[in-house]
């Protein structure tokens, strides 16, 4: 190229120039009178992306929902979504600019463990209220943080339900577990192990997968050869559609059952016929009858035309948490934000909803399984009785011998 | 404990997928013996092509096992295009400073491009298809085989491994036997040589990536239907594909095509072994062993 390097060099520093004027300008913009600034983290990029677009969705319509009918307060929330593609590193950044430059009331997150964990600490040191809708490690509400509310059962309440229901119906006397290979997996496939071992189960196989994983042939292979009676997995959607396609093609037809992270419609779209007799946890059901979570349903398919994901319904009873709080305290000062939220009591997407003293939310925990009623796949709840919709069918029914 | 079906079972799974395993490794070998080009965006390719496999299918009502070829001819002249636009005058600037030299000088600018380019395709998937995984409909996932001794596998597994078989073995005859394919060959051996008895090298680098990118791509348009297509498909198996290349001897096709199925078959009988927590260690274990004794590779130093 024919151009000299002077004018090459003053066209570059030119840029620079104008650029950072322009972020200058930006960052540095007040925050409008009469706002409050509320933080989102989710894994919006990455192999998790699906779950953060959840989460987003959710955050937007609760904000929108918020705002109006008049704000928290009288003050309107303004949303700051910031990605973490379930990266530690890029968590704590996001969450360090949300306190540093946007100054953020609350921050609503994360997704994964991992992430909730690695910036929990920098966001209670600065006096921000931490609002977590998914990531279920029992630990985070565990650590004596006085800030931090979980709008999801973790995982140790869905765990221990799932292992006792499982032993009670089933009756099984052997089991098999399959984990992906991460804190998520490992503790899942410890706690219930331990649960249904205390019952006289049998382990007769434990087997992991690393995340990135698209073919489940060695572990199911391996499980199939240990015949167990039920075989436990601990997945995420992609994972699980997977899992249960690949475990039929190889003639494992057993009865499965998963935790929560797989009650979405685009599950049984990804999996098909093949999740027939699945059983698993849910803590939100589109069906409910409930008017709360009717009212969540009706407007989450209004404004995005899907089904809200149990996710999303945890970010939304996040939301709420928060708007009720601050009502109930009547101020926005933190301690006493989190002091009213710990007496609160309200009807959320999920259930009713309280918080115990370490913050966890005591919401209820569902057993579905997929049925096929009339040529459609349908989450059919099994448990508790007061949500009852129908009977457990065990796998030789669904699938003969 | 161990049972004799179980080995079996293991050692077939294990052959199938070490046959994908040779399908990606086979072009990302390719392009880096011919064009000294360490391709990290290798696995976009391969997610572009299930992509576009789904768009077609849902487009034309076909079966993904009919369309998934034609997919990866498109993603093929996308390589072409893509060589064109960003890595001839790169090319072109290299061998103008280094003269001959060039053509054995594996360049950091290429690397820290194709790593560019596989963020803006994972990126581009991500807006143009979005987050939520999908899975390509085909009758041939649902129609099971089943086989003597209990063992049984669906029709589109096996329709998988016998593509990717007959694909590798059209590129084997193609390169042994047509006059581009020798000359791919010889600017592979020697790219000076070969441009002075008047192969153009330049159209060479077309042809490669033409060939690299569409066997990425096909692999992607028919494993689309058993796994699922998500636009980080491509960096879950890039991994597994330079392990390949570099266990089979980096540039040797022949080396990468053994190294897939060793790959296949050791992670197969690692996970009945060690435990399946320890199956994506097998793999790297085995490049760790072949580059201690061997570090040319399997069949490196040898040029097929």
């Amino acid at each position: 190229m024919a151009m000299s390097r002077g004018l090459l060099i003053g066209l570059v520093a030119l840029i620079v120039i104008l650029v950072a004027a322009a972020a200058f300008f930006l960052t540095t913009q007040p925050t409008e009178a009469g706002t409050v600034k509320i933080g989102l983290i989710a894994p919006l990029t990455g192999g998790l992306a699906e779950h953060g677009l959840d989460m987003k969705q959710a955050a937007l319509l609760a904000v929108e929902e918020i705002n109006s009918k008049g704000g928290i307060l009288g003050k309107k929330i303004e949303l700051v979504i910031e990605d973490t593609a379930c990266k530690a590193d890029l968590g704590t950044a996001a969450v360090q600019k949300m306190i540093t430059q946007d100054n953020v009331y609350a921050i609503v997150g994360e997704y994964c463990s991992t992430v909730t964990l690695a910036v929990q600490p920098t966001i209670m040191e600065n006096k921000r209220l931490l609002l977590v809708p998914v990531s279920v490690a029992t630990k985070i509400t565990e650590q004596g943080y006085k800030y931090t509310f979980r709008s999801c059962a973790n995982q140790w309440m869905q765990t221990t339900q799932h292992a006792d229901w499982i032993v009670e119906h089933l009756k099984p006397k052997t089991a098999a577990m399959l984990g992906i290979n991460d804190d998520y997996g490992r503790e899942g496939l410890k706690l219930w192990g331990e649960r249904v071992k205390a019952k006289g189960v049998t382990i007769v196989a434990e087997e992991y997968f690393d995340a990135g994983t698209t073919d489940f042939t060695p572990q199911l292979s391996k499980i199939k050869a240990a015949n167990p009676d039920v075989i436990f997995v601990v997945a995420n959607i992609r994972d699980a559609a997977n899992i249960l396609k690949q475990a039929h093609e190889i003639g494992l037809y057993k009865q499965f059952s998963m935790l929560g992270g797989v009650t979405s419609e685009e599950f049984l779209q990804l999996a098909g016929d093949d999740a027939i007799g699945l059983v698993h946890v849910s803590y939100f059901e589109p069906t409910s009858k409930r008017p709360a979570a009717q009212e969540f349903v009706q407007k989450f398919v209004q404004k995005w035309n899907r089904m809200p994901a149990m996710y999303s319904a945890g970010v939304w009873d996040a939301f709420m948490t928060l708007k009720y709080g601050v009502e109930k305290a009547g101020t926005w000062d933190v301690d006493k934000v989190a002091e009213a939220i710990k007496t609160l009591r309200f009807e959320g997407a999920q259930g009713t909803i309280y918080y115990d003293e370490k913050g966890q939310a005591q919401t209820k925990v569902l057993l579905v399984q997929v049925h096929k009623v009339d040529g459609k796949l349908k989450r059919v709840i099994l448990y508790p009785d007061s949500d009852k919709e129908g009977e457990y069918i065990p796998p030789e029914k669904l699938y003969g011998g | 404990m161990l049972s004799t079906s179980l080995l079996v079972e293991q050692m077939l799974l294990g052959l199938m997928m070490g046959g994908i395993y040779a399908a990606i490794g086979v072009g990302l070998t390719m392009i880096f013996g011919v064009m000294k080009l360490s391709n990290f965006a290798h696995g976009e390719f391969y997610m572009l092509g299930a992509f576009l496999t789904y768009t077609l299918v849902s487009a034309l009502g076909s079966d993904p096992y009919v369309v998934a070829p034609l997919a990866a001819v498109a993603v093929g002249f996308l390589g072409i295009i893509l060589n064109k636009l960003v890595f001839l005058s790169l090319y072109r600037e290299l061998r103008e400073a280094k003269g001959a030299a060039a053509f054995f000088f594996q360049d950091l600018r290429f690397i820290m491009l194709t790593i560019g380019l596989s963020i803006l395709f994972v990126d581009l998937a991500l807006v143009i298809w979005g987050p939520i995984p999908i899975a390509i409909p085909s009758a041939l996932t649902s129609h099971i085989i089943k086989l003597p001794g209990g063992f049984s596998f669906s029709l589109a597994r096996i329709m998988t491994f016998f593509m990717a078989l007959a694909s590798l073995s059209i590129l084997y005859t193609f390169l042994k036997a047509t006059k581009t394919g020798k000359a791919i060959r010889a600017t592979a051996q020697n790219p000076s040589a070969a441009a002075l008895v008047g192969i153009d090298t330049y159209r060479i680098y077309d042809v490669t990536m033409l060939i690299s990118t569409a066997l990425a791509a096909l692999a992607g348009g028919i494993l689309g239907p058993i796994y699922n297509v998500y636009p980080t498909m491509g960096l879950d198996v890039v991994a597994k594909a330079f392990v390949v290349v570099i266990t089979g001897g980096m540039g040797n096709i022949v080396g990468s095509i053994l190294a897939g199925f060793l790959i296949g078959l050791a992670e197969g009988l690692g996970g009945v072994f060690l435990g399946t927590e320890y199956r994506q260690v097998v793999a790297f274990v085995i490049m760790i062993l072949v580059l201690w004794f061997r570090p040319q590779g399997i069949l490196g130093g040898r040029r097929s």
